[in-house]
């Protein structure tokens, strides 16, 4: 039934909707980029305004370290600091640690469930998918006193332990996805001589190379944004992540207002590597989120 | 003899290939849950022995206004984020299946959830600030008064809720659409040949076909909404006068502030056994795991 | 020497036994098809030939070794999946050398032997393509060159002609005659198409429901099926069955079979029939003439269909309620609706008793 689109007043509604929806979704981002371009003194007269008038990158420059205490609180600084290049490199270790590691982990388990028959299977797949309805608070503080007494906090080990071995949805995801891969392909190889580790490497993994992109896409968009773990972990500033840092440096200006040129400048410079993401990497984003609806 | 020889051997494989996960598993799932409920029964600051106390801390909860008060913050919290977040996200999802394919329409309307709590928390501090945020200049403009938001104890939650639509809607929208895709467009056609109305189709062929996407987005929204707590502790910190003092935030303040590790264990034992329970009596009502499709 | 011996071999799965203690003797050199409906078991039991199940019971030897706990590698077998199962991510030379690779054997002896193989089955110039880029032909013959560059003691093949179109399906056919005429290899062959059966195999087995109903050459089950089942499964089209009676017992075992009223003697295998007992007779399509035979059955049918296909045409036909099929070479302007006299010869028809056992050995013609 192909017709041609009419002009109807209800996909004009609809449009109307949508466009509305897109104005609410991207203008706060715009603005607060403008914001990080606003010199300190302005940010009042200037509040209502689409462009700042006198643009400057004094505000960059601050939460990059360029500048020196004294010029940077005549910027409008409150004296705090954020290091955000040492921040975005500890993300960016963070989160790589933990998608490599757990997703290669969660294949390996997941194959194991799908394919190859041992004793207690069905129970520690239960007991795995189970994990995922622990609220996280839960064992928050067992962890958190676990990382103390082993003497892994503020370091990186004591930041990804948590997370980086194991994630019941990655392996109730890659799980589904091994069983539907064809047996007999696995077959020939076991006929072939291969055992099951080089049926795994050789011939599992190089065919599920979707699927473990989406779950590594989807461990990236959860732990880049992972707050309350590093939080805690992270009380030293050269350990903190993105996320922690920004944090902190909102609430190191007790009093008064947070310098809000620097920390929109943080902001904007926190989503820049999202951007980039989605520029290159959008379809894929969009239909691995879609998926963890889908099941 | 022989059956028994093979699966012993491939026992071994298997548990070689869970080995990592499965120690995961245990020493970060299994082994702190269990422990949470034992630290429960115990008064312990961290720093000295923890003291046995048996059920004293969930009799203090019992009897602690705030942790009443923190669950129903959580609970109103649900209620004023999760039904316009997916009526806004159904929407969405019904008008990108009808208007657009557009990938960079997609993308824009998903940005809000892949950026981080903290991140989305700052910019709308900022949007809302009162005296320099734009969405006071823009209810200034309409003839408005100004408005505290965040910082005036009646709006503060409503506020958070509000951020965290913005969040979300966007993935509500998308797993809406992903949901709508699986719907066979064949219906739609004999539904109109037999002069079904529009409105009619969404009712009684969209939705219904929906179900499961439904209870996916109804169980993980509101036990995650439930947990609320990043918002919070970048904007209100619980504030102003605990009007944001949700459960969580309540729970990390007594473990990692008071140092009451006993009593938060005990509040977080609780909440657990709350989400538990929540969850399979919605998959039950909603018979999560059928679908009519298929 | 392949040969194999299945002795009392059963399969359970769980509580459901699908394989119920069958014995076998295949020898080596042997072209041998394992037939019968779906179902019946016949993927099974080549599946347990090739260790990727686990027999319950029994004892399975390959080459006089009991193959029992021996890996699938190491059985010497080499398997030709319905799927083909080629790996999707490697080339056409890869396929072929993984397995090669896997066991160790030296490069210039995996080139070597890829180079005699894709010379036998055409594949030189498509050794570089990854299976997605063939066609079905194509892949069908990775798949069997997969297999020949093992240089296994035993071939199996699993339904493998059952994803090409016909004309294809011919082809192919052929071509793993000449190959099994070429390598004389030991290979076993499932299918449930009976003439793949018939054109390929030096023996057959007939399975039904996890037994073996008949074991012997094509011809053998041809004439001298052991029953109903066997009798109707072998050719096509399908063997006719009409029902007809016992009416007098001589002596010797020779009856008189009553059937639209004529009676005709039979000489019979079993002491165990009294008079007026039901009997099954059996004829086929090809066996039957358009006028009276002498010492025969003759009686008149009506045409329901007729199917003209130059050379031969079938005649879906009735007598009274029960339907029977005509096979008549040459051309003729037959129609539905037509009434014909048609006669069989004593010597073309079956006899079956009400269980579906047969009643009477037939000797093979001396042609």
């Amino acid at each position: 039934m192909i017709l041609i689109k009419k002009i109807t007043p209800a996909r004009c509604v609809a449009w109307l909707v949508l466009i509305t929806m897109l104005v609410v979704t991207l203008f706060p981002l715009l603005f607060v980029a403008k914001t990080s371009f606003v010199p300190a003194g302005e940010l009042y007269t200037t509040s209502t305004q689409l462009l700042p008038d006198n643009p400057t990158l004094s505000n960059y420059k601050k939460i990059f370290g360029l500048l020196s205490t004294e010029e940077s609180i005549a910027a409008g600084g409150s004296g705090a600091n954020i290091n955000i290049t040492t921040s975005m490199i500890n993300s960016v270790i963070f989160t790589g640690i933990i998608v490599i590691v757990q997703t290669f982990n969660c294949a390996l388990a997941a194959y194991a469930f799908a394919r190859i028959p041992f004793y207690g299977s069905k129970l520690l797949f239960g007991a795995f998918v189970a994990s995922m309805m622990i609220p996280s608070v839960v064992t928050l503080i067992p962890n958190f006193v676990l990382m103390r007494d082993l003497g892994l906090l503020n370091s990186m080990l004591g930041m990804v332990a948590p997370f980086f071995l194991m994630h019941g949805f990655a392996v109730f995801f890659l799980r589904q996805f091994f069983i539907s891969l064809p047996k007999d392909i696995e077959e020939a190889a076991q006929l072939d001589g291969a055992n099951s580790f080089m049926i795994f490497f050789k011939i599992a993994l190089p065919l599920s190379w979707a699927p473990l992109m989406t779950v590594a896409t989807l461990t990236t968009i959860n732990m880049w944004n992972e707050f309350l773990w590093p939080f805690l972990i992270a009380t030293d500033d050269s350990m903190k992540t993105l996320p922690v840092a920004l944090q902190s440096f909102k609430s190191q200006t007790p009093q008064g207002q947070p310098d809000w040129g620097g920390l929109m400048a943080a902001t904007v410079i926190a989503t820049i590597p999202t951007i980039i993401m989605l520029f290159f990497f959008g379809r894929r984003i969009v239909e691995s989120v879609q998926f963890t609806g889908g099941k | 003899m022989s059956f028994m020889s093979r699966k012993l051997k491939s026992s071994l494989f298997g548990y070689l290939f869970i080995f990592p996960a499965l120690i995961g598993f245990l020493l970060f799932y299994a082994w702190p849950a269990g422990r949470a409920v034992g630290i429960s029964f115990t008064d312990w600051n961290l720093l000295s022995e923890p003291y046995y106390v048996g059920l004293d801390n969930y009799v203090e909860m019992l009897e602690d206004d705030q942790f009443w008060n923190g669950l129903k913050l959580s609970a109103y919290y649900v209620l004023l984020n999760i039904p316009l977040q997916i009526m806004l996200g159904l929407f969405l999802a019904v008008a990108m299946d009808r208007l657009t394919k557009s990938l960079f329409v997609k993308a824009a309307i998903l940005l809000p959830y892949l950026l981080s709590n903290v991140l989305v928390a700052l910019v709308w501090l900022w949007m809302l600030d009162p005296i320099l945020g734009i969405v006071n200049s823009l209810v200034a403009f309409f003839g408005l008064a100004p408005q505290a938001y965040l910082g005036d104890p009646d709006q503060a939650l409503v506020s958070v809720a509000a951020i965290n639509i913005w969040r979300h809607m966007g993935l509500c929208a998308m797993l809406f659409l992903a949901g709508l895709q699986t719907i066979p467009k064949y219906l739609y056609e004999s539904a109109s040949l037999e002069g079904v109305t529009e409105f009619q189709m969404f009712r009684k062929i969209t939705l219904p076909l929906l179900r499961p996407v439904m209870v996916f987005v109804l169980v993980t929204s509101v036990t995650g909404s439930f947990q609320i707590f990043d918002t919070i502790a970048v904007t209100t910190a619980g504030g102003p006068l605990d009007s944001t003092r949700v459960i969580v935030y309540y729970i990390v303040q007594n473990a990692f502030s008071f140092y009451k590790m006993g009593y938060a264990s005990a509040m977080s034992v609780t909440l657990c056994m709350i989400m538990l329970a929540y969850t399979l009596l919605q998959m039950h009502i909603m018979r999560a795991s059928e679908s009519d499709l298929n | 020497m392949a040969n194999i011996t299945l002795k009392n071999v059963t399969k359970r799965f769980d509580k459901l036994e699908t394989i119920h203690g069958v014995n076998l003797k295949l020898c080596d050199g042997e072209f041998v098809v394992f037939v019968g409906p779906s179902g019946c078991g016949k993927s099974t039991l080549l599946r347990l030939i090739a260790g990727l199940e686990e027999i319950t019971e029994g004892v399975i030897e390959i080459a006089d070794k009991n193959m029992n706990n021996v890996a699938p590698a190491n059985r010497g077998v080499a398997m030709v999946f319905q799927s083909y199962a080629l790996y999707p991510h490697m080339s056409v030379r890869e396929n072929m050398s993984f397995g090669m690779e896997m066991r160790g054997e030296s490069k210039e002896n995996i080139h070597t032997r890829i180079t005699k193989a894709s010379h036998i089955l055409q594949l030189d110039e498509l050794l570089d393509r990854k299976p997605r880029q063939l066609s079905g032909g194509q892949r069908q013959r990775v798949a069997i060159g997969r297999a020949i560059v093992r240089e296994p003691d035993v071939f199996l093949f699993d339904e493998p002609l059952s994803n090409l179109d016909a004309e294809l399906r011919v082809d192919m056919r052929i071509q793993i005659a000449q190959l099994h005429a070429k390598l004389k290899t030991t290979m076993i062959y499932v299918t449930h198409d009976q003439v793949e059966a018939m054109t390929l195999a030096d023996k057959i087995v007939v399975l039904r429901a996890g037994h073996i109903e008949q074991v012997g050459s094509p011809m053998d089950l041809y004439h001298n099926p052991n029953n109903a089942f066997v009798a109707g499964f072998i050719g096509s089209p399908k063997m006719n069955f009409l029902p007809a009676l016992i009416s007098d017992i001589e002596a010797d075992n020779l009856v008189m079979v009553a059937f639209n009223g004529q009676k005709i003697p039979f000489k019979i295998q079993s002491d165990k029939l009294s008079i007026g007992d039901p009997v099954t007779l059996g004829f086929r399509p090809e066996h039957i003439h358009l006028a009276k035979q002498e010492d025969g059955f003759h009686f008149d049918i009506t045409v329901d269909v007729a199917e003209h296909l130059g050379g031969i045409s079938y005649l879906y036909s009735q007598v009274e309620d029960n339907k029977v099929i005509i096979e008549i070479s040459g051309e003729n302007l037959l129609a539905s609706g037509d009434v014909l006299s048609v006669g069989i010869k004593q010597s073309d028809c079956y006899l079956f008793d009400q269980a579906g056992k047969t009643l009477i050995d037939r000797a093979l013609p001396n042609r």
